[in-house]
């Protein structure tokens, strides 16, 4: 037996690709959970320093501005490993489901 | 009169940049030269700089394919250094990754031989059916690649009963089609008559040069960490080695498709029998000194790390032996025609494909060149000591260590 | 002349290049090809020369050793070319970051039209890249 039957059971089936990005952009599949590009809440902040003790990749510098301590993302070096996110006491730090980070230029993402 | 065909690290059959030059006699091989390092970025000395939790994703980074391999040999070593065990549940979850990452690179590489051998719509077939497993994983840790999941003292999310149910069906489904698969790989005549007899590697051979993984188990040598040294949960969950007896690439891919339905077998038995539990401990941020290594079965064999520490936050020192550097003098070995074993030019993509090359876990830099003086070098350990004292003695620092 | 850019523009035809990462973003390139996601309804083929190729896809850290045969791949491929990062490690290094044989970033070393970023992307991103430089290819025509 070779592969000839289930090439001809497939002229009977629909398709498997999803028409991605123009219809059908329901059927991505994004569960809870998903792991996509951070956000943050200034307002929340109190300036520990915990997330940059656990950043992998020199995403996160520390300066000081006129309310305290906070930090700098430089998005175009994250990982988006989640470790920030984990220690967070106050949850500051969220990790959004977007995934179309399409961009011309790197000074966009720079989050201060 | 011999000619040289150099393929290099731009070309469609690899995937990865790495340089072989072949010496050809005719259309048989005779010999072949091996030159690597284009992938070599100095993660071991990266990881001294960084402390233990930094240095979890940059070790799932060694090798994207068998990430998981890679990080639970990091949290083993590391635990072995504190002495206290782990909770149960947290083996069990362990386990259902490492084999949901197997069932993947497994199917992953059955439709890339396909694809070597011109056979595209078994490429395709096999990718689409790969779909499923790679939604199963992004639905327990939230990224289809890389999964961060382990950390130090057990794993960061858990199973609940909604997601244990979408994971039966989809091995349900899994299992029916690698099954049709099998039986394709055993009939179909194109398949059989580009795979038959190509890369021969006897059992003496593949000893001596020190094969791991399907490589060597299509010699008919029974070698795998999970059975042989068992780590995790693997004291507890059954399974079979498998072994075929043919030693060339339709013994590999074989062994392959035996071992995906395994692993789905693995599985369906550890979610009926998970313990309950807490699945993390705390532990502090400095292990105590000492050095420890640990071992695990990855995809293409068997992987070592090791580990010394000093009392600090931060590795001492880190060693990493991935499992493609032990078959790199095999594969030279299967690629040389010698007596009545004989190799053709249109026969080197299948047989580099054939031992599932990761060249990014392996490279490891080995020796000097000088391009504009031509010259080629390796140093010895004195012999670097020494350098390293003299230039820093140049510039007014005094060497604190012998 | 509107003609031969509206043909340019609906048949781009790839190049990929390995430059020595980890293999995840490699994987995610090739599984873009496969049915689920399907980028070769946009006109797009994966070319194995350099000579018959419009776009490269450059994924991986740059390594000392890699660097120079990147430069030379990119000289051999003819006008109008464009280039495409996917991956973190190749915009800034990623998290091979202060290695000694890493390079910080791709336009160091040729000049990038497009950056994809994740650890690795998802491949609806990367068919999303090849949409997204289409249409701004359009807009530059328009003007």
């Amino acid at each position: 037996m070779s592969i000839t039957p289930l090439l001809l059971k497939h002229i009977f089936k629909k398709r498997a690709t999803i028409l991605y990005p123009f219809k059908e952009r329901e059927k991505v599949h994004l569960p809870e959970g998903f792991r996509g590009e951070l956000k943050f809440f200034r307002e929340k902040c109190i300036g520990c320093g915990l997330c940059f003790r656990a950043c992998p990749s020199e995403t996160i510098e520390m300066s000081v501005d006129e309310k305290g301590k906070r930090p700098i993302f430089y998005l175009d070096r994250c990982t988006r490993c989640q470790q920030c996110e984990e220690v967070c006491p106050t949850k500051a730090i969220e990790l959004t489901q977007n995934f179309e980070t399409v961009y011309f230029d790197r000074k966009s993402t720079i989050i201060k | 009169m011999s000619i040289k065909i150099p393929i290099g690290p731009q070309h469609p059959a690899l995937k990865e940049p790495e340089n072989f030059t072949f010496t050809l006699d005719g259309e048989y091989v005779v010999k072949v030269e091996a030159r690597i390092g284009y992938m070599h970025k100095g993660i071991e000395k990266l990881m001294e700089s960084k402390n233990y939790i930094q240095n979890i994703p940059l070790v799932e980074r060694i090798c994207g394919i068998c990430n998981v391999a890679h990080t639970i040999c990091y949290a083993q070593n590391v635990e072995y250094l504190y002495e206290k065990p782990i909770p149960r549940r947290a083996e069990f979850i362990r386990v259902i990754i490492e084999e949901l990452n197997r069932i993947h690179s497994h199917l992953l590489w059955i439709g890339i031989a396909a694809h070597l051998v011109g056979f595209d719509s078994f490429f395709m077939y096999t990718w689409r059916d790969r779909e499923v497993v790679m939604d199963l994983i992004e639905l327990l840790t939230g990224n289809r690649v890389s999964t961060a999941l382990m950390t130090i003292g057990g794993v960061r999310r858990d199973i609940d009963d909604s997601k244990a149910y979408k994971l039966r069906k989809g091995l349900d489904i899994l299992e029916e089609r690698t099954k049709y698969y099998k039986k394709i790989a055993e009939d179909e005549k194109s398949l059989l008559v580009r795979l038959r007899d190509i890369g021969r590697l006897t059992p003496a051979e593949a000893i001596k040069h020190s094969a791991v993984g399907p490589t060597i188990r299509a010699s008919n040598i029974k070698v795998d960490v999970r059975a042989d040294d068992p780590y995790a949960a693997h004291d507890e969950v059954p399974f079979n080695v498998i072994t075929y007896d043919t030693c060339d690439v339709f013994g590999r891919l074989m062994v392959r498709i035996d071992e995906t339905l395994e692993s789905i077998n693995m599985v369906r038995y550890c979610l009926d029998h998970m313990p309950s539990g807490p699945i993390r401990i705390r532990l502090p941020n400095a292990p105590p000194p000492g050095e420890s290594v640990s071992r695990v079965e990855a995809p293409r064999g068997e992987d070592i790390h090791y580990v010394k520490s000093n009392g600090t936050d931060k590795p001492y020192r880190y060693k990493v032996r991935a499992p493609t550097l032990g078959n790199l003098s095999a594969l030279i070995e299967m690629l040389t025609s010698k007596g009545d074993y004989l190799v053709h030019v249109a026969d080197i993509p299948v047989v580099l494909g054939g031992i599932d090359p990761c060249m990014c876990c392996m490279d490891r830099s080995v020796k000097f060149i000088d391009p504009v003086k031509g010259k080629e070098w390796s140093l010895t350990w004195e012999q670097l000591k020494l350098y390293a004292k003299r230039k820093w003695e140049k510039e007014g620092i005094k060497a604190k260590c012998p | 002349m509107g003609l031969i850019n509206w043909a340019r523009r609906q048949s781009p035809w790839l190049l990929h290049f390995n430059t020595g990462g980890c293999n995840a973003c490699d994987i995610e390139v090739v599984a873009a090809l496969t049915p689920r996601f399907d980028v070769e309804r946009f006109g797009a083929l994966l070319k194995g020369s350099p000579r018959h190729a419009d776009i490269m896809v450059v994924t991986g850290a740059i390594t000392g050793q890699v660097k120079n045969r990147l430069k030379r791949v990119y000289e051999q491929m003819p006008e109008p070319k464009f280039v495409v990062a996917v991956g973190t490690c190749c915009i800034s290094g990623g998290v091979y970051r202060g290695a000694y044989n890493v390079e910080h970033g791709l336009d160091t070393v040729i000049p990038v039209d497009a950056y994809v970023y994740g650890c690795p992307p998802k491949p609806e991103a990367i068919v999303k890249a090849i949409e997204a430089l289409q249409n701004k290819l359009k807009a530059l025509e328009a003007k």
